[in-house]
């Protein structure tokens, strides 16, 4: 597994690496001193783990998650003392290890993040082309933040991306966040096959299409699993059925 | 009940009362007459106007507050006065209504005046003793919410002081430091360990000579060091005569802390903390000058409104403390304490 430490002391670094050296899996690629640096070896060495300090200069842990262009690698922060912080993450996956760590709880958190990777299915990784340029796909997960809450999610839960003004809302599971871009921006990096812009308001996830039928003016009305029910435009309708038939 | 509505309550019952006792004897002697009923209704009234009157006074000027002896001549007063005015606007009226052989018996204005002037003390005397005592367990009281509130500030700064933050990433990087550079390791335990003891001792001590506060700052500073490498760096320059001045204890401390944190933490490349102290005209001037941009937000404000509480609980008006962007990234905070000449509470 590759592994980023990202942290704003090297006394705090080293001793991560230290611990690290007892798991022959973990293979660390690089270490980061703050966001901008560790946003570069991000997208350099595509890690698959991220040992992240939240309380950085500069950017802090949540603001380079954010920042993050591409798919986001799975995350353990790493925290001396931060209530506030850890609340925010209290309803999701991810994991959280207070400094000095604790070996045992190491050893907890990296075998969660082992169950979480997808075994087998290792893409081509000499792909040349840099992750941020990469669509993102179904496997990919997103870290995304509304205020003080913040969600890990695997674009496959995504069934609905709903435009509002400057703010994009996804909706997953039972969550509806808002989140700072543009729908333009997000068609661009979504991966076509999958996420299809059903009208100016709208992206869905094909794969959540429960019910297709036809609509006003040559248009389709699509319902999703779960009842919402978005349509599609008729320009729009050309692209969906050259996209669905085989 | 409020006590406005059992003042009242009381100024109702109570003259009524006096007055019936005067009156239903006269009445059952020499019957009932339309006249003198109004008359002693409307002595109630003035009565309860008059008093009404003197509480007036006794609040505006607060006598309560006054010493005894002073206290004593006013009350004097008072009820000489009031006595005189309820016995001008009865004496003349009573001598046409009142039956012949009461009215116009020799000295009868003085028995009127002794009669008025005991009511009128017995009003006042309660009405003034009862605010005095109870002036008195206020100030008592206040006493004792004073002392409290000295206390949770400096609760408040052992909090602070025990920074979680702070101290667990140092214990953190102790232990990295454990097997690169045990001797520096060794010696951060020891700065640790004098950092938590003088954050313990905090309440046992009222203030300390800037010389061991100073020691406390350099011990904090040589352990945030540890963390932030070269990312720190920090100059103290005192001016000897104000080394054994009297501060109160982790003030300073707090505020550098406060320098490290929101300052030198915030920037990637770092900076440095300056520590100046002199003595201007019996006044203290400590400064502490850190690379760092203010922030308007409150998030910085805690620590400095602890400061600012403490010091005026401590010294009042006289001690103040001042943070200001000095150039584009340097922030001073200015700790200004008169020399120690009153007494702490």
């Amino acid at each position: 597994m590759k592994t980023l430490i990202v942290d704003d002391e090297r006394l705090a670094r080293m001793e991560l690496r230290r611990l690290l050296q007892a798991f022959p899996k973990i293979e660390i690629v690089g270490e980061a001193a703050n966001a901008d640096e560790a946003l570069e070896l991000i997208e350099e060495l595509e890690p698959d783990l991220l040992f992240l300090d939240i309380q950085m200069p500069g950017k802090n842990g949540f603001e380079l998650l954010t920042a993050l262009k591409g798919s986001a690698p799975d995350v353990i922060f790493t925290t001396a003392f931060d209530e506030y912080a850890i609340k925010a993450f209290e309803f999701n996956a991810l994991d959280y290890l207070l400094k000095p760590i604790d070996t045992e709880r190491l050893k907890e958190a990296i075998s969660r993040v082992e169950d979480n990777q997808p075994s087998g299915q290792e893409e081509d990784k000499s792909d040349v082309i840099r992750s941020s340029e990469k669509p993102l796909t179904q496997h990919d997960q997103v870290f995304v933040k509304d205020g003080d809450r913040c969600w890990f999610v695997k674009l496959s839960k995504v069934r609905l991306f709903e435009s509002m003004g400057n703010y994009v809302r996804l909706y997953f599971d039972d969550q509806k966040p808002l989140v700072l871009k543009s729908l333009n921006s997000l068609e661009e990096r979504l991966d076509p096959q999958t996420f299809f812009r059903a009208n100016r308001k709208h992206i869905i996830n094909l794969s959540w299409i429960e019910k297709i039928e036809p609509w006003f003016s040559g248009g389709l009305l699509v319902t999703l699993q779960g009842g919402d029910k978005i349509e599609i435009s008729r320009r729009q309708t050309i692209r969906f059925k050259e996209l669905m038939s085989l | 009940m409020t006590k406005t509505r059992l003042y009242w309550l009381l100024q109702i019952v109570g003259w009524t009362g006096a007055m019936a006792f005067e009156y239903i004897p006269y009445a059952l002697q020499y019957g009932f007459t339309a006249s003198e009923f109004f008359m002693t209704v409307a002595n109630i009234l003035m009565a309860i106007i008059l008093t009404h009157f003197y509480r007036l006074i006794v609040r505006k000027w607060n006598w309560s507050n006054l010493p005894l002896s002073r206290l004593m001549i006013r009350v004097g007063l008072s009820v000489a006065v009031l006595g005189t005015i309820m016995t001008m606007f009865n004496h003349p009226i009573d001598k046409e209504i009142l039956a012949d052989n009461l009215a116009n018996q020799p000295f009868v204005f003085w028995g009127y005046l002794a009669n008025w002037s005991k009511l009128m003390l017995t009003w006042v005397l309660s009405y003034t003793i009862y605010h005095y005592v109870e002036q008195h367990r206020l100030s008592d009281l206040e006493k004792i919410m004073y002392k409290t509130s000295i206390r949770e500030a400096e609760a408040k700064v052992l909090r602070s002081q025990l920074n979680p933050h702070f101290t667990f990433n140092a214990l953190n990087s102790i232990r990295a430091l454990i097997i690169e550079n045990p001797e520096k390791a060794q010696l951060g335990i020891t700065q640790l360990s004098n950092i938590l003891r003088n954050a313990l001792l905090v309440d046992r001590k009222k203030t300390v000579d800037l010389r061991e506060e100073l020691k406390t700052v350099e011990d904090y500073l040589n352990l945030e060091k540890i963390r932030y490498e070269d990312r720190l760096q920090f100059q103290i320059d005192t001016d000897p005569a104000s080394l054994y001045c009297q501060v109160p204890p982790m003030m300073l401390q707090t505020l550098v802390e406060n320098g490290v944190k929101h300052g030198i933490s915030k920037r990637v490349n770092g900076g440095t903390i300056y520590i100046h102290s002199t003595i201007q005209d019996e006044v203290l001037k400590i400064s502490i000058i850190n690379h760092g941009v203010l922030e308007n937000k409150d998030s910085n404000g805690i620590g400095l409104k602890n400061t600012a509480e403490r010091l005026s609980l401590l010294y009042g008006v006289d001690a103040h403390i001042d943070i200001r962007q000095i150039t584009d990234d340097q922030v001073m905070v200015e700790l200004t304490i008169p020399l120690l000449t009153k007494t702490f509470i």
